[in-house]
């Protein structure tokens, strides 16, 4: 037969398109090529066969190879084309189904909803709080270079940076001590501040108000530019170039001059303070909640009215703060020469802005520190929370879509693998949670103003962006919606099909350990821990609340006087009349936080102690504060009293007692020199000695978290400076008491702000921050409980609907309500017995570590594992016995006729 | 013989520059090839086809139909305005190579093993 070339060709065409890689383009492409080489072979002189045998050997000497080529570009544009179109053809079938799905089984979703909602609600308002309380100062510019000044003194570290001369400094001596420090190479800048808390009354306008707060500077320019306040009216200049100038805060100009002040002529506008005029210069935004200072009103005044600053200062990039304290120790002696060469000062302490809410803890901090624990105890509970969430999610859902299989299955048989089913899954979980925001929105708006108001902290106020809370309310809402989805969807995901379409996945009862009840054990074991958590909180707040201090902590008020002893005593007298008043006495206060110690040193021996409170107080105060003392005839009879007689504590009196050899005989009468550091120029005479006149009981003038240290009384008759007057008082109508002493003190004339405080508050005010970790702990227990619970309800109301077929039965074999309750309860007793197991040692663990920052604190017993144990226990019981109870009463032929 | 990876990093460029001499089709462009390399570089219908097919889809060059005397059809490559552009790069970094290697291998065998300390 002749050889004809089209037939030729049209049959390696042919082969060519059999391979699914070659498209007809290409084929036709190498065709053409083929022809081109089939001629030029016959012009060479080839016959027609061999031509095109040749031909079809250099376009394609390998068909396979051919293919291959061809393969990489076929393949490369699927990859580019078709693998994002799929997720969105399926996407919106994901979520029809979701939906579908959510809206069929109407009860058990939303309760799952509803533990969504919960579990980011509060998640969200710990996370909230752990940023407020980690966001503190991290507002100003710069901030890794900027530090505050502190100084190590005797044992005490303080972050009041004293002046030479202290309060008797003239204005000279503090700018010295700053423009040392700036002199220093490497630091740029260095500023200092006074502010005072208690309240003054300021006069703008002839409007008298007392301010709390109020902030003195000599270093205004410097002052300003490091914290870079903003001014709404007037500037930094205007502040800083004339002396005696004010700049107030929007709220306290508010204050003043009404809501309109931003259309009023506020600058240039008289101040009296202290009768001193000073002139108002501008008007900056109110300090945000995060400083880790706050003030309402600044003065640039000639010299600070305390005996020491604020100081802070701005240094070279890269310097750490050891450097930094080695070169200001070097300099000392041009910073403050006594404190150079004095033995009791141990160097500088350099601390970074944002270090100092939450990692400083001298004497006098600006405000109360923030307490890393507490931060951590919140992450805790809150993890609690998210965890008993996302497993409710997981459980439920494994439960519910059990039934499910055929679905799953119909997925798997149309082509779908597991990663689709898994995004099915996902989706839904997903849908679920995102649909919780809005409501877990508004749930916040509602709770954070009681929050805030609660905690004293300022969540979402105006220093947080928006963009921060959202993308926090999204972050973890995917969180929990892809947490709770992950383990159903991989479950579900991996099942073979065969056994998907065996039917339900839930297996009814065994004894094996199942997923579902490794996570109900988890979840009683979270349960318990946070049980016992509360309880030992609360417990040891009771314990603070009520144990012996060894004063009458109910006593007395205070009084803000700062006068001499003739309106003192003219008070004295006016308040004595009050019915109700038992005695007036002045003195330290008490309740109160740790304050400087002094040195000291027992006469004829040359050992120094620096650890002792020294605190005076008058025999009345002694007596009103019922402070158990060895000297009781004269603390009850100040007129026979000497002029001042010194007791010491009972730890002091044990310490001399044992360091000495000596016995408490021996010991009184003794001489103690205090300061013995110190010498006086004129008489020679070294320290400031006194003798033991006496013992007292141990008395805790701190809080509970601070150990007794030794501490001396100085009791005396006559004051000189009265700071606080001390009212001692019999009645329990305490407010109208109050109004007669504010009477009394109105009469007195005082340029000052009325100012008064019960000892008992002050008392409480040390545990602000114990009362409301104890609050907020209760709060979220019992949220956490409620959420639980709702899990539990929700899975047994759908396992007991699963075994409606097998309580039928056994109800017509005979079983009786109590047996049938019993059974589904028993399930859980076990797991209930392992969550105690492994709850107990880790709160004990973590309650310890918490209690050891208590000087003072409660035995830990092991009885409120038990008292845990037994409340969870009750409640779930609750929970599963109602359930299983209406599934029990159902009529067995009913239930027997429903086809699962 | 050129080892498979040099063909594979010049075919682009190549393509690009023969081109930018005016349309041709794909026997042609391998016949082209090989006369210019004096045989060195012998391209294959199957390597050259997906790699016009890949760079028509990057919009380097557009191909068309052509209809011959004979009844036959060709296909016919032209370079676009995009594929002048990546020719000037790709001339720019062969360049580039060309001048470091020419540096190098130009030099006696003393100072390239100084270089080769530095």
């Amino acid at each position: 037969m002749a050889f004809r070339i089209e037939q030729a060709v049209k049959d390696w065409r042919k082969q060519l398109l059999s391979n699914p890689s070659i498209e007809p383009g290409f084929a036709e492409e190498l065709v053409a090529s083929l022809y081109d080489r089939y001629d030029d072979y016959l012009i060479a002189g080839y016959s027609k066969e061999d031509a095109f045998r040749k031909a079809k050997e250099a376009v394609s000497p390998c068909l396979e190879s051919t293919c291959g080529e061809y393969h990489k570009v076929t393949s490369r544009r699927k990859f580019q084309f078709s693998q994002h179109p799929k997720l969105f053809i399926l996407l919106p079938n994901y979520i029809k189904t979701s939906i579908r799905h959510l809206t069929r089984k109407k009860f058990y979703n939303a309760i799952n909803f509803l533990s969504l909602v919960i579990g980011l609600l509060f998640t969200l308002l710990a996370i909230l709080y752990i940023d407020y309380e980690t966001s503190f100062d991290t507002f100003h510019e710069n901030t890794e270079n900027k530090y505050r000044l502190g100084r190590e003194f005797r044992s005490q570290k303080y972050s009041v940076y004293s002046f030479d001369g202290y309060y008797g400094a003239p204005r000279e001596e503090q700018l010295k001590q700053i423009n040392a420090i700036q002199d220093i190479p490497d630091i740029k800048t260095a500023c200092q501040f006074y502010t005072f808390g208690l309240p003054e009354l300021v006069t703008i306008n002839n409007k008298e108000l007392s301010v709390e707060n109020l902030l003195e500077t000599n270093t205004p320019k410097r002052f300003f530019e490091y914290f870079n306040w903003t001014f709404i009216q007037g500037n930094t200049t205007s502040f800083s170039s004339q002396l005696n100038s004010a700049v107030l805060t929007a709220s306290e100009a508010e204050r003043f001059f009404g809501e309109d002040w931003a259309n009023q002529e506020i600058i240039g506008k008289d101040l009296n303070y202290n009768d001193e005029a000073f002139v108002i210069s501008g008007v900056i935004e109110d300090i945000p909640s995060t400083s880790h200072y706050d003030f309402s009103l600044a003065l640039h005044v000639e010299k600070i009215n305390y005996w020491g600053s604020r100081t802070y200062i701005e240094v070279a990039d890269n310097l750490s703060p050891e450097e930094i304290a080695s070169r200001l120790d070097a300099n000392m002696d041009k910073i403050n020469t006594p404190l150079s060469t004095s033995e009791l000062f141990n160097g500088n302490i350099v601390q970074n802005l944002t270090d100092i809410h939450l990692n400083s803890n001298m004497l006098y901090e600006l405000k109360p520190p923030g307490d890393k624990t507490y931060l951590y105890i919140f992450g805790i509970i809150s993890g609690i929370i998210l965890l008993l969430t996302v497993s409710n999610y997981t459980n439920l859902s494994i439960a519910m879509n059990a039934s499910r299989t055929r679905e799953i299955g119909m997925r798997k048989l149309f082509g779908a693998k597991k990663p689709q089913i898994v995004k099915q899954f996902s989706a839904e979980s997903l849908l679920l949670s995102l649909l919780s925001i809005p409501l877990v929105y508004l749930g916040l708006k509602l709770l954070i103003p009681e929050f805030n108001s609660f905690m004293n902290v300022e969540l979402w106020g105006n220093q947080t962006s928006d963009l921060k809370i959202w993308s926090y309310f999204f972050g973890i809402a995917l969180l929990i919606g892809i947490l709770s989805g992950m383990y159903p969807a991989l479950y579900l995901g991996k099942k073979k099909i065969i056994r998907l379409f065996k039917g339900n996945l839930v297996q009814n009862g065994g004894s094996g350990i199942t997923t579902r009840k490794a996570i109900i054990t988890f979840q009683f074991t979270l349960l318990i821990g946070l049980c016992s958590l509360t309880l030992y909180v609360n417990q040891q707040l009771k314990y603070i609340q009520n144990a012996d201090l060894g004063f009458d902590r109910d006593a007395l008020v205070y009084v803000n006087l700062g006068e001499d002893a003739d309106v003192y005593k003219t008070f004295k007298n006016e308040v004595l009349q009050i019915p109700g008043v038992t005695d007036v006495g002045t003195g330290s206060p008490l309740g109160r936080s740790p304050f400087n110690q002094t040195t000291y040193k027992l006469g004829q021996t040359d050992e120094v102690f620096d650890d002792a409170y020294d605190i005076y107080l008058t025999y009345e105060s002694v007596k009103m504060l019922d402070i158990e003392t060895s000297i009781p005839e004269i603390i009850e009879n100040p007129e026979k009293a000497p002029k001042s007689i010194v007791i010491i504590n009972e730890t002091l009196k044990q310490k001399l007692m044992n360091r000495f050899n000596l016995t408490a005989e021996e010991l009184l009468q003794r001489r103690i020199i205090e300061e013995p550091e110190y010498t006086d120029e004129d008489t020679g005479e070294v320290g400031f000695p006194f003798e033991i006149g006496g013992f007292f009981k141990d008395i805790n003038m701190f809080s509970l978290r601070e150990e007794v240290t030794p501490m001396f009384i100085t009791a005396y008759k006559d004051p000189e400076n009265v700071r606080w007057a001390a009212i001692g008082f019999d009645t329990s109508n305490t407010a109208q008491l109050m109004a007669q002493v504010k009477a009394a003190y109105k009469k007195l004339n005082l340029d000052k702000a009325f100012y008064s405080s019960y000892l008992s508050q002050n008392i409480n005010e040390l545990y602000k921050k114990e009362r409301r970790l104890g609050s907020i702990c209760i709060l979220f227990s019992v949220v956490a409980f409620f959420v639980a619970v709702l899990g539990l309800i929700a899975l047994t109301t759908y396992l007991t609907t699963l075994k409606q077929k097998e309580i039928g039965i056994r109800k017509i074999l005979g079983a009786n309500y109590f047996q049938l309750i019993k059974r589904f309860n028993k399930e859980y007793v076990w797991l209930l017995v392992i969550a105690i197991l492994i709850a107990a040692p880790l709160t004990y663990y973590g309650v310890s570590t918490w209690l050891d920052s208590f000087a003072y604190r409660i035995e830990l017993s092991g009885l409120v594992f038990i008292w845990a144990a037994l409340i969870t226990i009750f409640i779930s019981a609750l929970a599963v016995s109602l359930i299983t109870l209406k599934v029990v009463r159902a009529v067995p032929v009913k239930t027997l006729q429903v086809d699962q | 013989m050129i080892t498979k990876q040099l063909v594979a990093a010049s075919t682009k460029p190549l393509l690009l520059s023969i081109l930018s001499y005016g349309e041709n089709y794909g026997y042609q462009i391998i016949k082209e090839v090989e006369r210019l390399s004096d045989g060195e570089l012998q391209w294959t219908d199957a390597m050259l086809y997906p790699v016009l097919h890949r760079m028509e889809k990057e919009n380097l060059i557009q191909s068309k139909w052509v209809k011959r005397d004979n009844g036959r059809k060709r296909k016919y490559y032209q370079i676009t305005a995009e594929g002048v552009k990546a020719l000037e790069k790709e001339q720019n970094q062969w360049k580039n190579v060309d001048q470091v290697m020419r540096a190098l291998w130009s030099k006696p065998e003393t100072e390239l093993a100084n270089i080769s300390i530095k």
